[in-house]
């Protein structure tokens, strides 16, 4: 018996026009990602890998293909039923730029649980709990430009996690962190896909993320080459 | 000794100003939506600027035309210690006709009227009104005044005519029109009661109540008779010279060829007070505004620049560390500065230029408000028309852009103190 | 949509670049300011002039002789008997509450003269008692009394002005020929006090006798040219003009008298005041136009250094919707801060002048008069009352529309660019 995957993609494409050039970043991506596992999509720049992940993350729509999240197809679902998807269902980190300026690193972290109308006691409950497990406790009123690169993106996690989604999306996030600082991250990430079984997939370059990935899909020129 | 070459000499390259003067201008264009919203915020300031001061200029204008050109004008010539009772007994100590005719031979003096005055009760049948009964000399009244061509029917009595000239507002309370006749009765000098009929030769309408239904004007010698002054005794001489502007130093020429022991000769700003008041007042007002638009316009471009420097002060670090000198980047900066402020003024004339023309040719019609009102004692309106103040705009102009700069220095000794080592530290991005 | 979220970061955004926001909120500031200043001393000043008018001529309500305005002809009279029905509706209960005082009046005009000179006058024949509190004249006495004396030749109250230009002083004798009926009519009369009004007008031209005084000079016994109404309040203006206007057409057969308000009988002071209004808005309106726009420099800068957040924000979940709301929050609590510096300033600049007025005699030396009417050169600041409602609302308006467009583009911001390098 076979569970539903977390995320499944069938022929997907996605055409960007330059000029007069038509490029197509994904071309033709079908593949599966079992629930629980922790995917790597890796591949030089250019691969089309940040794109591939704003698919599946109902960041952007697909040209052409279909996309099922938890069995959900998600590609026929308008604007605002995506955000309400990202909003509860899907976890984000970024490379850079992942915590708003003007909120301390709690009011960052409960952020989610803000917009999905959680009761304060609740939330605050929630992120000191999280901020603990990740190690980031006796932060929570400084501002972002008052924390360390491997701090921010450690909020920007909690943040994410806290919410409690299906899916956990992370573009690049060890790019800015020193080696130290990478690993650390990557070990507070594996212990929560360990724990709560929440799937997660990069996309990256860096092999020492791809070293710990449980699974490495390869991606060359829009499609996939190996791992699909 | 020629060059191994035979190339003629390199041209000399630009100056440095010359440089600045194109990397500062091209610097206003990096953001261009920035720039053009504050270009036409100051833009929209300078057109109401001069939008006022084009229809103040016109009111003055008008109001000094109408205030001096109508009755009164540009100087006259009195006894001394005649106003402002106007005694009928305090005549012109000399010869008057003849000081008259002698006065058109100056210099400047394109126009002067003797004229008697006193006050007296007009009667036609059962109605009476008190008024200013007016001696003038038709002819010489043409050469002065416009009032003759005020006249909605008939004209100013001729000489030697036994006719009366009304305000229309006299007329229409006498409930007189051309050829009836009125009664006048009015203290002589002789210390009798004069009277006499007349018909009415004339109705004008000047625009000012206080005239049209005060005056009624009679020929000078006619006047003569009937107060008993002979025909040189004259009250008052109006003159007109070049221009209202003019008024007052023709006035102390006259003054001091003519002595000022016996005669006193006055323009119209000792004549009508309230009207140089009001002249002064606008003036004053106008200043206040230049000053509120230039105040606004400075913030405006202090904040434009501000936000343009703070975001490429990383740039000005790379000029600092290549060894650009801290002078020449507050030129620089100063430059887009003056650029704004050229760019805010180009847009200014051309938006504001038909407004101006119409404001001058057609103006503002109030007609459907009001039928004009007066100030100061002179008629205004219904229909507002506006000076072309070009020399006004073209100086407020310059001082805008003096104003720019200076709020510009700010922001450019900003840009000249980055830092250049902070730099490769990477505190400025 | 999480309103007090929206606030919290529109707020906090504000301050991430103090000096311009401060600049911003200061420039609309001033707007605001001069705006209130403005408005206080050019309401201040009509007030005056209004009150200087009424107060000089017919009243808040005047009723007089139909057709009296169509021709300028002082033969129109109230006879006796009109004279006292008028009188009687004015004391109803309904009237009289609310008028502090009603004066008959008789006009006529003549030649006053004196030994030295003559000059024509206009005459007003006046009850003193009724004029006493409310009329100009009686409170701008300068020597003598208001037609209180009585003596054996009737009283005369002059201005100082005309009793210089005739030479004459307190218990001169002056003469006064006016036309009755077919007649000219000449009475003396002993000059029992003078005035001083500031007005060359009023000083030279205007003349008072005791009503009965002028009716028997005129053979018209009982005879009034008009009442002049002064009420307690001139907001009841129009009210009462309706009422009165009611009570006479009701009481009269034929055609009765009418009924003015002091705008219908002083049109060109009533046009002028909406006309220096006007100039007034606009003026005002144009240079709050400029700061708007700074406000819109402003935002619109704020919008686009944050697309990367705006993005971050679509992200996580957010709709554009509440993005937009956020950004159009952020403009109106920046002209909100600029409008409410401005109005406090204002406020107290405009409390102040109302307190101890503004001289601006520096600027006039002299008295000046616009539709009749003279200045003052000393304003006093006065607001009507529905000002500051308007001008905050009008600056709201300003502080939305300068959002529209910032909000727009914030709004087009898409999610995928959280993820571009």
């Amino acid at each position: 018996m076979s569970e539903i995957p977390a995320v499944r993609t069938e022929a997907i494409r996605k055409i960007y026009q330059s000029g007069d050039q038509r490029v197509a970043a994904v071309d033709g991506v079908s593949l599966e990602i079992a629930k629980g596992e922790f995917a790597a999509i890796a591949g030089p720049s250019g691969s089309g890998k940040t794109t591939l992940l704003n698919l599946i993350g109902a960041l952007d729509g697909v040209d052409e293909g279909r996309v099922w999240i938890d069995g959900l197809e998600i590609t026929s679902l308008s604007l605002g039923a995506r955000a309400d998807l990202r909003k509860n269902n899907i976890g984000f980190i970024f490379q850079s730029y992942n915590l708003i300026e003007v909120l301390s690193a709690m009011e960052n972290a409960e952020f989610i649980l803000l917009l999905q109308g959680v009761a304060k006691a609740e939330r605050s409950e929630r992120v000191r709990e999280i901020f603990h497990k990740i190690g980031i406790e006796g932060l929570e009123n400084r501002r972002p430009h008052q924390l360390s690169g491997g701090q921010q993106q450690r909020v920007a996690i909690a943040r994410a996690i806290v919410a409690e989604p299906a899916l956990m999306l992370a573009d690049e996030p060890t790019a800015n962190l020193d080696t130290a600082t990478g690993s650390a991250l990557l070990d507070v990430m594996q212990k929560l896909n360990r724990d709560l079984r929440t799937t997660f997939i990069f996309s990256t370059h860096d092999p020492r993320v791809m070293e710990r990935a449980s699974r490495l899909i390869r991606l060359v020129d829009g499609k996939v080459v190996d791992g699909g | 000794m020629t060059s191994s070459t035979g190339d003629p000499p390199a041209r000399s390259s630009l100056s440095l100003d010359a440089v600045l003067l194109r990397i500062g201008w091209r610097n206003l264009w990096r953001n261009p939506r920035r720039t053009a919203i504050t270009a036409l915020a100051i833009a929209v300031g300078m057109i109401m600027l001069a939008f006022v001061l084009s229809i103040m200029a016109g009111m003055q204008r008008d109001m000094i035309d109408q205030g001096t050109e109508l009755m009164i004008g540009h100087l006259q010539i009195h006894k001394r210690g005649y106003l402002p009772d106007r005694s009928i007994f305090d005549f012109i100590p000399r010869p008057g006709r003849t000081l008259a005719a002698e006065l058109l031979d100056r210099d400047e003096v394109f126009g002067a009227a003797p004229r008697v005055s006193a006050f007296g009760l007009i009667s036609s049948g059962d109605k009476s009104v008190g008024v200013e009964i007016a001696g003038m000399d038709r002819d010489a009244e043409s050469q002065v005044t416009t009032l003759g061509r005020k006249f909605v029917r008939g004209d100013l009595p001729a000489r030697g005519e036994r006719g009366i000239a009304l305000g229309r507002i006299l007329a229409g309370t006498l409930g007189v029109d051309i050829g009836d006749e009125v009664v006048i009765i009015a203290q002589a000098a002789d210390g009798s009661l004069g009277n006499d009929l007349y018909h009415v030769s004339g109705i004008f309408r000047s625009g000012l109540d206080l005239v049209d239904g005060g005056v009624a004007i009679l020929d000078l010698g006619v006047a003569q008779e009937l107060l008993s002054l002979d025909p040189q005794q004259i009250h008052e001489i109006a003159i007109r010279t070049t221009s209202p502007s003019r008024a007052q130093a023709v006035a102390s020429v006259l003054q001091a060829t003519l002595g000022s022991t016996d005669l006193q000769v006055a323009p119209w700003q000792t004549l009508i007070p309230q009207l140089a008041t009001w002249v002064a007042m606008s003036n004053s007002w106008s200043w206040i505004m230049y000053v509120i638009v230039f105040a606004l316009a400075a913030i405006s471009v202090l904040n434009t620049m501000l936000m343009a420097v703070f975001e490429r002060l990383h740039e000005f670090g790379v000029l600092a560390a290549i060894g650009m000198r801290p002078r020449s980047i507050i030129g620089m900066v100063v430059t887009e500065v003056a650029a704004l402020a050229v760019v805010s003024l180009v847009l200014a004339t051309i938006l504001g230029f038909p407004i101006l023309y119409w404001v001058v040719a057609s103006g503002i019609d109030l007609s459907s408000m009001t039928d004009g009102f007066s100030m100061s004692g002179v008629p205004v309106g219904p229909i507002l028309r506006g000076d072309w103040v070009l020399a006004k705009f073209a100086l407020a102009g310059m001082l805008l852009i003096l104003c720019a700069v200076i709020a510009g220095l700010y922001p450019a000794t900003r840009a000249a103190s980055a830092d250049p080592a902070r730099l490769t530290r990477g505190e400025i991005r | 949509m999480n309103l007090s979220l929206l606030l919290r970061m529109g707020w906090r955004n504000l301050w991430r670049h103090p000096r311009r926001t401060t600049l911003t909120a200061l420039a609309f500031a001033i707007g605001v300011f001069l705006l209130i200043v403005s408005l206080g001393l050019g309401d201040g000043m009509h007030e005056k002039m209004i009150e200087t008018g009424i107060r000089l001529g017919s009243g808040h309500v005047v009723i007089e002789p139909a057709g009296a305005r169509d021709t300028v002809d002082e033969l129109h009279y109230l006879d006796a008997d009109a004279a006292k029905a008028v009188e009687r509706i004015l004391d109803q209960a309904q009237i009289r509450g609310k008028v502090r005082g009603a004066a008959p009046r008789l006009l006529a005009s003549g030649l006053l003269s004196s030994a030295n000179n003559s000059t024509g006058v206009q005459v007003v024949g006046a009850v003193p008692e009724r004029e006493r509190g409310v009329a100009l004249l009686p409170d701008k006495i300068v020597s003598g009394d208001f037609l209180e004396e009585e003596g054996r030749t009737p009283s005369t109250v002059i201005g100082a002005a005309l009793a210089k230009k005739l030479d004459v002083g307190l218990g001169s004798k002056v003469v006064l020929m006016t036309q009755a009926g077919t007649e000219i009519q000449s009475q003396l009369l002993r000059v029992r006090g003078i005035f001083s009004t500031g007005m060359d007008d009023v000083d030279l031209r205007l003349v008072t006798v005791r009503l009965e005084d002028l009716q028997a000079v005129l053979h018209k016994p009982g005879a009034i040219s008009h009442f002049a109404v002064f009420l307690d309040s001139s907001a009841d203006t129009a009210a009462m003009r309706d009422r009165i206007e009611q009570r006479i057409d009701d009481s009269f057969a034929g055609t009765p008298p009418s009924v003015l308000s002091w705008q219908q009988a002083m049109p060109e002071l009533h046009q002028f005041i909406i006309i220096d209004d006007a100039g007034n808005y606009l003026f005002n309106g144009v240079l709050l136009f400029m700061v708007a726009l700074g406000v819109l420099n402003t935002i619109l800068m704020a919008v686009l250094e944050r697309r990367r957040e705006f993005s971050l924000l679509l992200a996580l979940g957010m709709r554009p919707r509440e993005i937009t709301v956020m950004v159009m929050i952020e403009s109106m609590l920046l002209t909100a801060m600029g409008a409410g510096v401005g109005l406090v300033l204002g406020w107290t600049a405009h409390t102040y002048f109302a307190t101890y007025g503004l001289d601006l005699g520096r600027l006039m030396n002299q008295t000046f008069s616009v539709a009749g009417v003279s200045v003052d050169s000393v304003v006093h600041s006065y607001l009507y009352p529905g000002r500051i409602r308007w001008t905050l609302t009008f600056v709201a308006l300003l502080g939305f529309a300068a959002s529209l467009y910032p909000a727009f583009r914030a709004a087009q911001t898409k999610p995928s660019e959280a993820t571009q390098e």
